[in-house]
């Protein structure tokens, strides 16, 4: 859940830098919400049925509401102007170059014997990269 | 490109918050055109001639032309 908010707040560093009529952070907050009412029950749910064969589908319920965080993101990037989408779409590449690089990096780290890491990890490095990749974008075109 | 936005918005006293406002963009990509930073898409273009009732080639040169 910390993870989560620490994710959600990233995003809202980005909403704000591109902040137009507030409409993207009302159904991002929405859709958060949501997800946080599902989770809660979710997490009770899947803990005390742990040999319950209904209880994946059930654990990813909470993946629910923020498909409709996807959606509204997906709209906020439509309604930005040319030059924001260009800076966006210039930091969203280097996030995925720079992910998959680190990514495939750790890969062969892990087979000389560094530790597993979890899957979450994944989007934190992506997110950062774009953060990165935003400054980098900013500072040719701004 | 090179443009002459600034001294067509400085003619009218308009600012660029509201430059950005009557062509539905932000400040920051205003001044970015202004300086030759970025160079705008040909929709864009043609809506500030319109705003601006000028032909597009007498707002926008190419780098190199007087």
């Amino acid at each position: 859940m910390t993870k989560v908010i620490h994710a959600s707040s990233s995003l809202w560093r980005r909403i704000r830098l591109y902040s137009g009529d507030g409409r993207y952070g009302r159904e991002l907050v929405a859709a958060l919400v949501a997800y946080a009412a599902v989770l809660v029950p979710t997490i009770v749910v899947v803990n005390a049925n742990q040999d319950a064969a209904w209880r994946f589908p059930v654990a990813v319920l909470p993946m629910i509401p923020l498909v409709f965080a996807l959606f509204a993101w997906v709209r906020f990037f439509r309604r930005m102007d040319e030059l924001q989408q260009r800076i966006a779409l210039e930091a969203l590449a280097f996030a995925f170059g720079g992910t998959a690089l680190i990514t495939f990096s750790y890969w062969f780290l892990q087979d000389a014997g560094f530790p597993d890491l979890n899957w979450f990890y994944v989007w934190p490095i992506m997110a950062g990269l774009w953060t990165i990749g935003g400054q980098l974008a900013k500072r040719r075109w701004l | 490109m090179r443009n002459s936005l600034r001294v067509l918005r400085a003619e009218r006293d308009w600012s660029q918050k509201t430059l950005a406002e009557s062509l539905a963009v932000s400040r920051q990509t205003i001044n970015a055109i202004e300086t030759s930073k970025y160079d705008p898409s040909l929709p864009l273009a043609f809506k500030i001639a319109e705003l601006f009732d000028r032909p597009i080639e007498e707002i926008f040169r190419p780098d190199g032309t007087g």
